[in-house]
């Protein structure tokens, strides 16, 4: 499911064809989702039995970093402006896709033209383009409008140590969960939200956190995995294969220590590995949720992943698997029952 | 206008009191023990904000008024805690590592930590947040058996002191604020039904009124904080100063106060004689913000203490601004 969410284009804003794949899936599982008009897609899940009191939303977000087209040029060629945190130096000459079909390559001035000065810096958005191999504006015109959005077009890959590589891990992996989660039974009800708008300013949420109302909230978000050269430890913020990622606070919230102390305790009885989150920079959909209405409990649970907002994310099966269980006991354990097993896991 | 040796041991006992965002618990029931005895009701919500109720007193007008103030202070959060038993932070709130290098903070639990520049070149190392670290004088086994980890915080250490004219000390931003609220509490006697808030997580975006407010659903509402006192040396443009009287907000980043709001507690200030000055500030926010935009908006007006060096260990008020605030906003909340 990962892999099938990961090829999907869903740049922040233009989230359709992942809501579509979502709610489909979500219909299989034979529950009823909802979109509202911001582009939110919600399913509620009650138990078949006797029901705790208790309601936990669960939230990840749909949408991914990517590419705006502001200029057709009279060459042909697109410029554009980027959608979210997008690092200009990983994009020249980079495959992108818009439509879904439509290829591009992102094009810079070949090195031998760069000027000295320019080749010693990095450089900006403004410097590159999309060349879709259009003739003239005329001919780029027929294939895109301004305001089309390009999405990386990188492939899924598989490798080394369980490892997976592709794009939009985050968030699609907190989606892959998410629809997991919303298969499976729990004690009390969850309502599973996909939310939109989450890279561009935690849009979709604020929404959402409307009529938002829930015991307990859980954002399922991939953070970034900084253990790659030249960091310092206290710089890494989490390790790739070292488990799930529980959030201390981020730009957007700072998180109860109750709740911190309950995935705590979760991940050591269960014997799941788990890092806290050792860094306060970046926000998720959890600082919308936290003060909606009259206020939630928000924590954030989080899968490490190396080279966020890339085509080229990487992430760790084994953390994926320790998370599913890490946030599947978190909901068991905060809705009151005592002795679950975790070992036992409903056929999906 | 006196105030007897007991007020400032409040205030002493509200600055020292623990209490950064999202860890407010010390300082909240400290509070809440000191406000039970004048309180009709007393309780915490989802995010920990308290709530103090104080029905009407006679003859009731039925409308719902919220007081603000927020308990929480700045501070640091523990990320990582190295083989040495140094610990690297992320601030809470405005704490300005740069301008508080070689201050002692404190942790919860009483444990002392110096923060420290580690080594850099000169010329060329900026002085940034990643840079410094808090060296509690342990190793890395001691400090986590002190119960210290990442996820802690930790607040500037200084306690308060006093002159006859003025307190100095860490978080009377806004701990100055709670104990107006406490005081007015003991001595008000309104017709409107109270709700006094002591919000959290001010200081990392006015977080916890914007919760609390939508709750309480109040007709009106005062925000009391401390704010920027400007009076000193060589500044060619005061704009607030100590000892000047309470301020009254015009605006802030988050709110532009409605003139007949500002005008209306004007008004109650010169009817007493108690001396005022507008508040404008072009930089941070308050309470106000979230409260006056909530659901349909709420009529809100705003009283601070002008307080210098805000957000060091030394944020320092004049008693006179103080005791004036409490008189304004007991006339505020009496009026009508």
């Amino acid at each position: 499911m990962l892999e099938i969410l990961s090829r999907l284009d869903g740049v922040a804003g233009q989230e359709k064809m992942v809501g579509e794949v979502v709610a489909a899936r979500l219909r299989e599982i034979g529950l009823r989702p909802e979109t509202d008009r911001i582009g939110n897609i919600t399913a509620r899940r009650d138990p078949a039995g006797a029901a705790r009191p208790f309601h936990a939303l669960l939230c990840a977000h749909m949408d991914e970093v990517g590419l705006l087209i502001t200029e057709i040029t009279a060459e042909g060629y697109l410029k554009f402006s980027p959608v979210g945190g997008v690092d200009p130096a990983v994009l020249p000459a980079k495959r992108v896709r818009l439509h879904g079909d439509l290829p591009g390559v992102v094009g810079i001035k070949a090195i031998h033209l760069q000027k000295a000065e320019e080749r010693k810096k990095l450089p900006e958005t403004g410097a590159f383009y999309i060349d879709i191999g259009a003739v003239s504006r005329e001919d780029a015109e027929k294939q895109v409008k301004l305001g089309d959005m390009a999405c990386f077009e990188s492939g899924w890959q598989e490798f080394g140590q369980d490892l997976v590589m592709g794009k939009a891990l985050d968030d699609r992996a907190g989606c892959a969960l998410l629809l997991e989660l919303l298969a499976a039974e729990h004690p009390c009800s969850v309502t599973g939200a996909f939310t939109a708008q989450e890279e561009i300013g935690l849009r979709g949420a604020q929404a959402l956190a409307h009529r938002a109302q829930a015991d307990l909230v859980v954002v399922l978000e991939a953070t970034a995995a900084l253990d790659v050269l030249e960091t310092e430890p206290e710089e890494t913020v989490t390790r790739l294969g070292q488990g799930p990622v529980c959030s201390l606070m981020d730009a957007g919230t700072i998180y109860p220590p109750e709740l911190i102390k309950a995935v705590t305790d979760c991940a050591r009885e269960a014997g799941i590995p788990l890092q806290y989150r050792r860094g306060a920079a970046g926000v998720s959909d959890a600082g919308a949720l936290q003060t909606a209405g009259a206020g939630l409990k928000v924590i954030t649970l989080s899968l490490p992943c190396r080279y966020i907002h890339t085509m080229h994310s990487v992430a760790s099966r084994a953390d994926y698997a320790n998370w599913k269980k890490l946030v599947k006991n978190l909901i068991d354990r905060q809705s009151g029952l005592t002795g679950f097993e975790t070992g036992k896991e409903p056929e999906r | 206008m006196s105030a007897s040796e007991e007020n400032w041991r409040l205030l002493r006992e509200l600055t020292a009191a623990f209490g950064p965002s999202g860890r407010e618990d010390e300082i909240r029931r400290l509070i809440a023990a000191t406000a039970a005895l004048y309180a009709d009701e007393t309780r915490e919500d989802t995010l920990g904000n308290l709530i103090v109720s104080r029905r009407a007193a006679a003859a009731p007008t039925g409308r719902r008024v919220m007081v603000c103030a927020h308990m929480d202070e700045i501070g640091i959060m523990v990320t990582h805690v190295d083989d040495n038993g140094f610990m690297r932070f992320a601030p809470v709130g405005g704490f300005h590592a740069e301008r508080l290098e070689g201050q002692r903070l404190r942790f919860q639990s009483g444990l002392a930590a110096a923060l420290a520049l580690q080594y850099t070149e000169p010329g060329r190392d900026k002085k940034e947040t990643r840079r410094f670290y808090l060296d509690a004088g342990l190793g890395a086994a001691a400090v986590a058996a002190c119960g210290v980890g990442p996820g802690d915080m930790a607040v500037l250490g200084t306690e308060m002191t006093e002159t006859a004219d003025t307190v100095s000390g860490k978080a009377l931003d806004n701990r100055v604020g709670c104990f107006i609220l406490l005081e007015t509490l003991r001595r008000v006697r309104s017709r409107h039904d109270l709700y006094f808030v002591f919000s959290v997580q001010e200081e990392v975006g006015l977080r916890g009124a914007k919760a609390a407010v939508f709750g309480l659903e109040p007709d009106m509402a005062y925000i009391v904080d401390a704010t920027v006192a400007d009076d000193i040396p060589r500044n060619p443009v005061v704009t607030l100063r100590l000892g000047g009287g309470p301020a009254i907000k015009v605006m802030d980043r988050s709110v532009i106060i409605a003139p007949e709001r500002r005008e209306a507690v004007a008004a109650l200030a010169r009817d007493a004689g108690i001396p005022f000055q507008w508040e404008i500030i072009d930089k941070g926010g308050t309470d106000a913000g979230p409260v006056h935009l909530s659901r349909g908006g709420v009529a809100t007006a705003g009283l601070a203490v002008p307080t210098r060096y805000i957000h060091s260990p030394a944020e320092t008020a004049a008693k006179t601004d103080i005791l004036m605030a409490r008189d304004l906003l007991i006339r505020c909340l009496e009026a009508e």
